[in-house]
C-alpha cells in the first residue's frame, strides 16, 4: 500500500527535523544562556581585571595610584584588591579584609591563583610592579579548573562537523530501522485491508505491535463472511424460488396458451367466445413475456445469468435480431424498419445474442402491446463514443408520465411495474452499456440503447 | 415422403393434456402420422413399432430424463429432435444442443411458433427428398420450377433463372412469410465470405422481380423489408 511508504516517510522527515530542531534550540539556548549570565556577570563589575592592571601604576615612590578615575570606579563590584610582590609580601591593599592583610607563601599564592582565597574567587593579573589579585564577593562566581591534551582539544575542533553529521546520520538511521519494521507490520495489516476491501477474507497473524489491529481486522473479516454467506443464500433461494415456480408455471401456460390459440382458431365457436379466447392467449402471453422477465431480472441481478459473449459485427448482428422479432407473432400489429449508418455496419461488437434480442423484444413488443395497431417502429444505429448507439422509435402514444418517471430513476409514491424495460437496462449494464428512455416526438416512445465496441 | 406433412412425428410429454393439445394442433395443421408417449418406455416402443421423422421430447419424464431417451434413440437411427421443455436454463438448453438435439423451445410457446419450428426442422433435414416432389412455386398466374429453374408465365412462355436466382428463389420459398436478412440470402448465394456482395444481391433481386412479378416495380411477391432483408410473400397475400 502506497499510503504506508507515505506516512513512513513523512515519519521519518519529521522525526528527523524534530531532532535538528531541538539540537539547533539547544545551542541556541546555551548561547543564550551564556550571554545572559556573561551579560548579568559582566554587570556585577565595570572593568576586567587586566583593564584595572593596565591602569594601575606604581610610581618612583612606590605608591599605587590609578589614572584617569579614583580606586572606587576601577574596583566597582570588587570587595578588595591587593598587589604582592614576588616575595608574597603585600605591596598595596584596597579594603582588603584584616584576616587576608598578611604574607603569602608560594604554596597559598599557587593555591588560590588557581582556586579561592578564603572562599574569596579571585582574579589575578602579573603585571611589572608585581602580581595584582581582585576579590569578588563570596559565592559570586564558580571556578573550575580545566586541563586537556592539546590533541584532543584539536581533534574535537577539528572532527566536531564530522561528528555531528554521523550523529544524525545514526539518528536517521535509527528512524528508518524503526519505521521499516513497523512498515513490515503494518503492511500485512494493509495487505488484508485490500482484500478485504476486495471482498474477500483475511486471517492475519496477530503478533507484533500491530496484533491488536489484525485481531480487529480477522473479526471485521468473520463478520463480513457470515454477512455474506447469509446474504448469497438468501440471493440464490429468491432466485431458486422464482426459477422453481417460473418452471412449474410453464407447463401449466402452455396449455392454457394452446388452448385459447386452438378455440381463437376454431370456426365452429362463435365469434364471441372466440374473440375471448384471443383476449385469454393475450393475457396469457403476457403472463409469459413476465415469467420470463422476472426469472431473467432475478438472474441478471444476482449474476446467476452467465454472459454468453461472441463477436460479431454490428449491422448483420441487428438484422438478425429485428428479423427474428418481425417473424414472430407480436410483429404482426407493427411494421418496423432499421436504418444503419455505413460507420455501424461492420462495428465489432461482442454480446450475448440471445440477451441482447431479449431486450429489443421487449422495447418493440411493448410498442406492440401498448399501442392499437398498425404502430410504426423505426430502429436507427451510428457509431458514437467508441460504442454503438441504437436509438428505437415508435409512433404510438409513449409512455404515461408516471412509467417515464420510474424510468428515469425518479422517486415516487406508486411505481409503475416496468419489469420488461427494467430487463432491458440490466441487459445492456451486464454488456457494460446503458440504456435510457425518452418521448419520442411529436409522439410515441424513444428507447436509447448504447453498446461499447469490442475490446481489442 | 412427398409433403414435410407426411413425415412421422414422435411426441413424448409427461402431461397428457399438453400432450393431446400438440396432437390436436399438428393435425389441424396437417400432419398426419402422429405418435404420442406418455414416458421413456412408451416412447422406446412406439420408435421401435415404427422409426418417426422427427422427435418432440419432454424432458422432465416419470421414468427417466429427456437426455438420456434421446441418446438411447439417436443410438439406432438419425432422427432430427426438438426439445420441448420447462427447464429454461441456459445449461439444459445447451447439453440438449450439445447431444445433438436440433432445436430447443421452452415452455410456454405459442404453438405457431412450435409448428414453424417443425416445418423448418423438417424442411431442412429432408430438404433432397421433398425437392425431388417438390411442387411448382405458385407466385399469383405464375409459377417457378424450381428444379428446372424456369418461370413458368400465364401464356405459356417461360423464364429461365439463372443459378443465382435459383438459390435465391429456393431460399426464399422455404421461408416463406418469412423475412430474411441480406446476410442470410448473401450467405446462401456466397457462402460465409459475402461481404461486398450486398450491391449485388440487389441486383439479382431486382432481375428476379422482373422475372416473378407482374410488376416489378410494385413487387407483390418478393418484398423489401426496408434495412433488414427480403420477404417472399405468402400464398394468401393480396
Amino acid at each position: 500500500m502506497k499510503t504506508f511508504a507515505r506516512v513512513v516517510r513523512r515519519y521519518v522527515l519529521a522525526t528527523a527535523a524534530i531532532i535538528l530542531l531541538l539540537m539547533a534550540l539547544g545551542v541556541a539556548a546555551l548561547i543564550g544562556l551564556g550571554y545572559y549570565y556573561g551579560t548579568m556577570r559582566a554587570d556585577s563589575f565595570r572593568y576586567s581585571s587586566s583593564q584595572i592592571a593596565d591602569h594601575l601604576h606604581c610610581d618612583a615612590q612606590g605608591t599605587f595610584v590609578f589614572d584617569t578615575q579614583p580606586a572606587e570606579v576601577w574596583l566597582d563590584g570588587y570587595v578588595w584588591a591587593m598587589v604582592l610582590d614576588e616575595e608574597g609580601q603585600i605591596l598595596w591593599r584596597h579594603d582588603l579584609p584584616a584576616a587576608l592583610d598578611h604574607p603569602y607563601t608560594v604554596t597559598e599564592v599557587a593555591s588560590f591563583t588557581r582556586w579561592y582565597l578564603e572562599d574569596y574567587p579571585v582574579f589575578c593579573q602579573i603585571r611589572d610592579y608585581g602580581m595584582l589579585v581582585l576579590g569578588m564577593p563570596k559565592d559570586s562566581i564558580a571556578r573550575y579548573n580545566f586541563w586537556s591534551a592539546p590533541d584532543l582539544l584539536t581533534g574535537i575542533f577539528k572532527n566536531s562537523g564530522l561528528i555531528l553529521a554521523a550523529v544524525l546520520v545514526l539518528i536517521l538511521a535509527g528512524c528508518l530501522l524503526v519505521s521499516w519494521r513497523s512498515t513490515r507490520s503494518l503492511q500485512v495489516v494493509a495487505n488484508g485491508l485490500d482484500v478485504l476491501a476486495g471482498g474477500g477474507t483475511v486471517e492475519l497473524p496477530t503478533r507484533d505491535f500491530t496484533g491488536e489491529l489484525a485481531r480487529r481486522l480477522n473479526q471485521t473479516s468473520e463478520q463480513l463472511r457470515r454477512r455474506n454467506e447469509i446474504i448469497r443464500r438468501r440471493d440464490e433461494a429468491r432466485t431458486n424460488w422464482i426459477a422453481g415456480v417460473s418452471h412449474d408455471i410453464r407447463t401449466p401456460l402452455s396449455l392454457i396458451l394452446g388452448w385459447a390459440e386452438q378455440l381463437q382458431n376454431d370456426r365452429a365457436v362463435p365469434e364471441a367466445a372466440r374473440r375471448k379466447a384471443a383476449g385469454i392467449r393475450d393475457q396469457s402471453e403476457k403472463i409469459r413475456a413476465l415469467v420470463e422477465d422476472l426469472n431473467l431480472t432475478s438472474k441478471l441481478q444476482y449474476g446467476a445469468q452467465p454472459l454468453r459473449r461472441e463477436a460479431c459485427q454490428a449491422g448483420p448482428l441487428l438484422r438478425g435480431l429485428v428479423a427474428d422479432f418481425c417473424n414472430g407473432p407480436l410483429a404482426q400489429g407493427c411494421a418496423v424498419e432499421l436504418e444503419l449508418s455505413p460507420q455501424a455496419e461492420n462495428f465489432p461488437l461482442s454480446v450475448d445474442r440471445a440477451l441482447l434480442g431479449r431486450a429489443l423484444d421487449n422495447v418493440l413488443g411493448n410498442s406492440v402491446r401498448h399501442n392499437a395497431a398498425p404502430v410504426r417502429c423505426w430502429i436507427e444505429a451510428q457509431v458514437e463514443d467508441g460504442g454503438l448507439s441504437i436509438t428505437l422509435k415508435d409512433d404510438g402514444r409513449g409512455y404515461p408520465p408516471a412509467v417515464l418517471a420510474a424510468l428515469q430513476g425518479e422517486p415516487s409514491e406508486h411505481t409503475p411495474h416496468i419489469l420488461g424495460l427494467h430487463v432491458v437496462e440490466q441487459i445492456l449494464q451486464a454488456h457494460g452499456g446503458q440504456a435510457s428512455f425518452w418521448q419520442n416526438q411529436p409522439h410515441g416512445c424513444r428507447v436509447q440503447l448504447y453498446l461499447p465496441g469490442q475490446k481489442t | 415422403m412427398q409433403t414435410i406433412y407426411d413425415a412421422k412425428i414422435l411426441l413424448v410429454d409427461d402431461t397428457p393434456e399438453l400432450l393431446e393439445l400438440l396432437q390436436q394442433h399438428l393435425h389441424a395443421a396437417g400432419y398426419q402420422n402422429l405418435m404420442a408417449a406418455g414416458n421413456c418406455a412408451a416412447a422406446r416402443a412406439a420408435f421401435a413399432a415404427s422409426r418417426p421423422d422427427l422427435m418432440v421430447l419432454d424432458i422432465n419424464l416419470p421414468d427417466g430424463d429427456g437426455f438420456a431417451l434421446f441418446r438411447r434413440l439417436r443410438a439406432q437411427a438419425d432422427v432430427p429432435a426438438l426439445f420441448l421443455s420447462a427447464r429454461d436454463a441456459d445449461a439444459d438448453r445447451l447439453f440438449g444442443l450439445g447431444l445433438g438435439a436440433d432445436d430447443y423451445l421452452t415452455k410456454p410457446f405459442l404453438m405457431q411458433e412450435l409448428l414453424l419450428r417443425i416445418q423448418n426442422l423438417l424442411q431442412r433435414t429432408y430438404r433432397a427428398a421433398l425437392q425431388r416432389s417438390a411442387p411448382a412455386l405458385r407466385l399469383g398466374e405464375r409459377t417457378v420450377e424450381l428444379e428446372d429453374a424456369l418461370v413458368r408465365l400465364p401464356g405459356g412462355g417461360t423464364l429461365p433463372l439463372t443459378a443465382t436466382e435459383r438459390t435465391l428463389l429456393q431460399k426464399l420459398a422455404e421461408n416463406r412469410g418469412h423475412i430474411l436478412t441480406y446476410d442470410a440470402l448473401c450467405e446462401a448465394v456466397w457462402g460465409q465470405d459475402y461481404y461486398g456482395y450486398e450491391n449485388s444481391l440487389t441486383v439479382h433481386i431486382r432481375h428476379l422481380r422482373e422475372k416473378i412479378e407482374e410488376n416489378a416495380s410494385k413487387p407483390r411477391w418478393l418484398l423489401t423489408v426496408r434495412g433488414i432483408g427480403y420477404k417472399l410473400a405468402g400464398e394468401d397475400a393480396r
